[in-house]
């Protein structure tokens, strides 16, 4: 077929051809407060392709007027950009409900049916996007049907492709086994496992910011930077029920194995050779395998803090501690907040420590990178002052995102007084609109074919492999490390303190 | 004329320690700053319509912002300025504020404009440049030369458009340039063209392309410019020639092989909007996009033998500072800008 010449040039980015997406567990809350409001928000910018259709996959009886108008509640809730009544009936007309069980041979072939008949309308096949909503044990059996009534098998010059939610897999067992499903059906190149980090905004500025800037690339090594840290703090616990899937999980395979991994990776990838998707995951996953390993519930204990949280309280309101909330074993072993110690077995990173912490119940919300620069050698200034206010740059996720550097100035006056100030860079002060939400941007890159912010096979097993260690230490070793506690609304426990005072170093002050 | 709405009238040689002064006495604002912002007209009046535009430009751009009107009229050379600022509440608490530095300059010629110019810059931020109406002689060399970004409006030029295109092509390639072009006349066809674009996504429609032989399109009679450069631009994408016989313009295929397509800019009997509808059209297939007044959204429609499709995407916008905003928040480089402007000007020497 001739390309389109219209279509050329007029975007920086590819724009994808027609697409039919099919969503299974699509009456799920991620549907509802994420996919949906972030397609009508890709239709609001006219960034949806044309022709698009949304085939929304699940077990309840429900019209498609029905599953319309629920959603359209919920978009009228979420939508980043308001809800516009005639945008809305327009984009919700391609929206379908298809009812059947994730285990049932003639749902799928008459899911075959819908889709041909999509394909007829159009008057030619088109691509299609299936999105795995769904919990990760129905996997299986959603990839066996596909690929029995052969919806894998794309029509020519058109494309199939699989999105896979979180979490993949609990352990690298598992992690392989739903690989291995996966890849039965579709290769590797057209499997896309989201990881909804990648798709904010700062953290895709993280690769502009070291390597289109000529200023901080030299200095990111071991000879300048002291340390690195990485926090992810939220100030909720378990509401809205979130025990019952937290309890099964953790902190650490919840947030560090995945999202936590992704950002340390970006911040210390060799640069890559070129932008291509496979050119930036390969750097990635050599950060994951030079990890240095830790084995055994000394080297554990040692390196790595877990907690739970007793009662407490947040911003004055009185929280259970994490074994009395709902849906929570009272004699729980699930972390809810863990601190880690890792270094980075490459030339650049020999002798520098990454402290990564993630903990519920803390006194606020947000998540930064910072990087902790070392002192100045030259006697003169190397005073008390100066030690203290070492050289950070900070890399803020959320909220407010943004980058602020820490430097030391001159006190005015006569004598020579030195305090760190703050230059500090808002995104929302200087480009005045907000970031598109992760999910528009994850989708619309699917549906283009760009999968440089998707999780790569090797990636999430070479995480797996690093995190099954530290489970194995913790609940099925004879001497397991203790778990520590933090009382809600603290900044966690002591032990973690510790674990930077024995380095003589503090964790950042949020 | 009264200028007391400029602000704090200063004296030039006093306009930066006067604005350290507006920021040391205020604790809570914030002075953010992404861009100088110039608005450059030869029209004293022009300062109060610019100085509306700022403030609103400035709720999404902050910027520093250069207000310059030149009074031609003005015997011996003389400047004045005043000082101000535009403040949003962001977030509900804090004010972000833009500073505005207005001009009246009179009777210096361009050097001394200029040199206003050099003198009262955001180090290090980039120039973003709003040449209003017709070229003169102060837009010369040692000024585009330190411009990042040129906003123009073609579709305003009184005098010699096609003379005026000649001016900016051959300034966008001195050596000394590195500007990019801004065209408010081509950003009010953006949506158009991108909807023609979806029009084709389809194999079907794609079938049908090479048999169009017919191109309608209903502008606004205030408009025209807007209208032709989307005529030029599809010639250009098709890789059509542009051939005039009087009345009669034609997109002709060099190598004979697709039909010739008969082009009809017709004015819009209710102007409102830009363009009103942009129709293709061949035997059997039909391509419409059409924007309704009042609608903030196009509406598509291909039809081709057994199959249509209907689509909405957003339309163009027609105020001139939501135009501007929206070149404020492209990136982007010049190419097809360029590619079209050859077809527009063999269509302004017709009209
Ligand atoms: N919610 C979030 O914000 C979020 C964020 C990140 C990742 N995730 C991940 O995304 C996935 C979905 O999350 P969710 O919160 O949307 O889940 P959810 O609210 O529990 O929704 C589950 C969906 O699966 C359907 N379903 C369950 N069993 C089925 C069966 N046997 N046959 C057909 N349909 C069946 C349900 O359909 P019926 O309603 O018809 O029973 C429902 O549509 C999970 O893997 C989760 O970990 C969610």
């Amino acid at each position: 077929m001739p390309s389109n010449p219209f279509k050329e040039s007029l975007i920086s980015r590819q724009r994808p051809g027609p697409c039919s997406l099919v969503i299974f567990g699509a009456t799920g809350d991620l549907t509802h407060r994420k996919l949906i409001p972030a397609l009508y928000n890709l239709a609001v910018d006219g960034e949806l392709p044309p022709q698009t259709k949304v085939l929304a996959f699940a077990r309840r009886d429900k019209t498609d007027d029905d599953f319309r108008s629920e959603l359209e509640e919920a978009n009228r809730k979420h939508s980043r950009q308001g809800h516009d009544d005639a945008i809305w009936r327009h984009f919700a007309e391609s929206i379908h409900y298809h009812r059947s069980e994730f285990q049932d041979d003639q749902g799928y072939a008459s899911l075959a049916d819908r889709l041909d008949q999509f394909d007829h309308q159009r008057g030619a096949p088109a691509n299609r996007l299936f999105y795995l909503a769904s919990a990760p044990e129905f996997f299986e059996p959603i990839m066996t049907h596909i690929r029995q009534a052969d919806l894998n098998r794309p029509a020519d010059g058109c494309w199939a492709r699989v999105v896979c939610e979180k979490p993949f897999g609990t352990d690298l067992k598992s992690a392989r086994s739903l690989n291995q499903v996966v890849s039965e059906a579709f290769d590797e190149r057209d499997t896309y496992r989201i990881d909804h980090y990648l798709g904010k905004e700062t953290a895709q500025n993280i690769m502009v910011l070291r390597f289109a800037n000529a200023l901080f690339e030299p200095l990111w090594r071991n000879r300048f930077v002291d340390h690195v840290q990485i926090t992810c703090a939220e100030n909720l616990g378990m509401e809205g029920g979130r025990g019952g899937y937290y309890d099964k999980s953790g902190a650490l395979r919840d947030m560090v194995q995945n999202h936590l991994f992704q950002l340390l990776s970006l911040v210390a990838m060799e640069p890559p050779i070129g932008l291509s998707a496979d050119a930036v995951r390969d750097e990635k996953v050599k950060v994951l395998r030079s990890l240095r390993p830790l084995v055994g519930p000394e080297q554990v204990g040692a390196n790595v803090v877990r907690a739970q949280y007793t009662a407490g309280s947040v911003d004055g309101v009185v929280r259970p501690g994490y074994r009395e909330e709902d849906r929570v074993d009272p004699a729980s072993m699930t972390e809810s907040y863990v601190a880690l110690r890792l270094f980075i077995d490459t030339w650049r990173w020999s002798g520098v420590p990454f402290y990564i912490r993630v903990g519920k119940q803390l006194p606020k919300k947000a998540t930064e990178i910072s990087v902790h620069f070392k002192a100045t050698p030259q006697i003169p200034f190397n005073t008390d002052a100066v030690r203290g206010g070492k050289n950070v740059l900070v890399i803020r996720i959320q909220p407010d995102e943004g980058i602020a550097l820490r430097f030391l100035s001159k006190m005015p006056g006569s004598a020579l007084r030195m305090e760190p100030v703050k230059m500090n860079f808002h995104y929302r002060d200087s480009f005045g609109k907000t970031s598109p939400e992760a999910y528009e941007r994850l989708l619309l890159d699917a549906m283009a074919g760009d999968a440089t912010l998707f999780a790569r096979r090797d990636e999430v097993e070479a995480a797996w492999k690093f995190i099954d260690e530290l489970q194995h230490a913790w609940h099925e070793s004879e001497s397991p490390p203790p778990m520590a506690s933090y009382p809600a609304g603290s900044w966690g426990p002591k032990e973690a303190d510790q674990l930077l005072g024995q380095d003589d170093r503090v964790w950042r002050r949020l | 004329m009264d200028f007391s709405f400029l602000g704090k009238s200063v004296e030039l040689g006093r306009i930066d320690g006067e604005l350290r002064h507006l920021w040391e006495t205020d604790d809570a604002s914030t002075k953010a700053s992404l861009v100088n912002f110039a608005l450059y007209n030869e029209d004293p009046r022009s300062l109060a319509d610019n100085h509306q535009m700022v403030a609103r430009l400035t709720r999404e751009h902050a910027c520093r912002a250069l207000l310059i009107a030149v009074d031609r009229d003005q015997p011996a050379p003389a400047a004045r300025a005043w000082i101000t600022a535009h403040c949003q509440l962001a977030n509900g608490d804090r004010a972000i504020c833009s500073e505005q530095v207005a001009f009246l300059i009179g009777g210096g010629g361009a050097e001394m404009i200029r040199n206003v110019v050099f003198a009262h810059l955001d180090s290090d931020l980039p120039l973003v440049f709003w040449w209003q109406g017709d070229f003169s002689d102060a837009f010369e060399d040692r000024l585009y030369s330190i411009i990042d970004r040129l906003i123009i409006d073609s579709g305003s030029w009184s005098r010699d458009p096609a003379g005026q295109f000649a001016r900016l092509q051959q300034a966008h390639e001195d050596p000394s340039s590195r500007f990019v072009v801004n065209d408010i006349s081509w950003t009010r066809s953006f949506h158009m063209r991108q909807g023609l674009a979806h029009c084709f996504d389809d194999a079907p429609s794609l079938r049908a392309l090479p048999t169009i032989d017919r191109l309608q399109l209903t502008v606004a009679p205030h408009r025209q410019v807007a209208g032709l450069m989307l005529v030029a631009w599809i010639a250009a994408r098709l890789e059509r020639g542009i051939t005039t016989d009087g009345s009669d313009v034609r997109l002709t295929d060099h190598h004979g092989q697709t039909p010739d397509i008969r082009v009809e800019v017709v004015d819009d009997p209710k102007p409102g909007v830009c363009i009103r509808s942009l129709e293709l059209s061949g035997p059997g297939c039909r391509f419409q996009l059409h924007h309704d007044l009042g609608d903030s959204h196009l509406q598509l429609l291909s039809d081709t033998p057994g199959h249509q499709m209907r689509h909405v995407i957003p339309a163009d916008h027609e105020d001139e500072a939501d135009l501007v905003s929206e070149q404020l928040q492209r990136a982007g480089v010049n190419r097809l800008y360029f590619e079209m402007i050859p077809g527009l000007r063999r269509l302004l020497v017709r009209a």
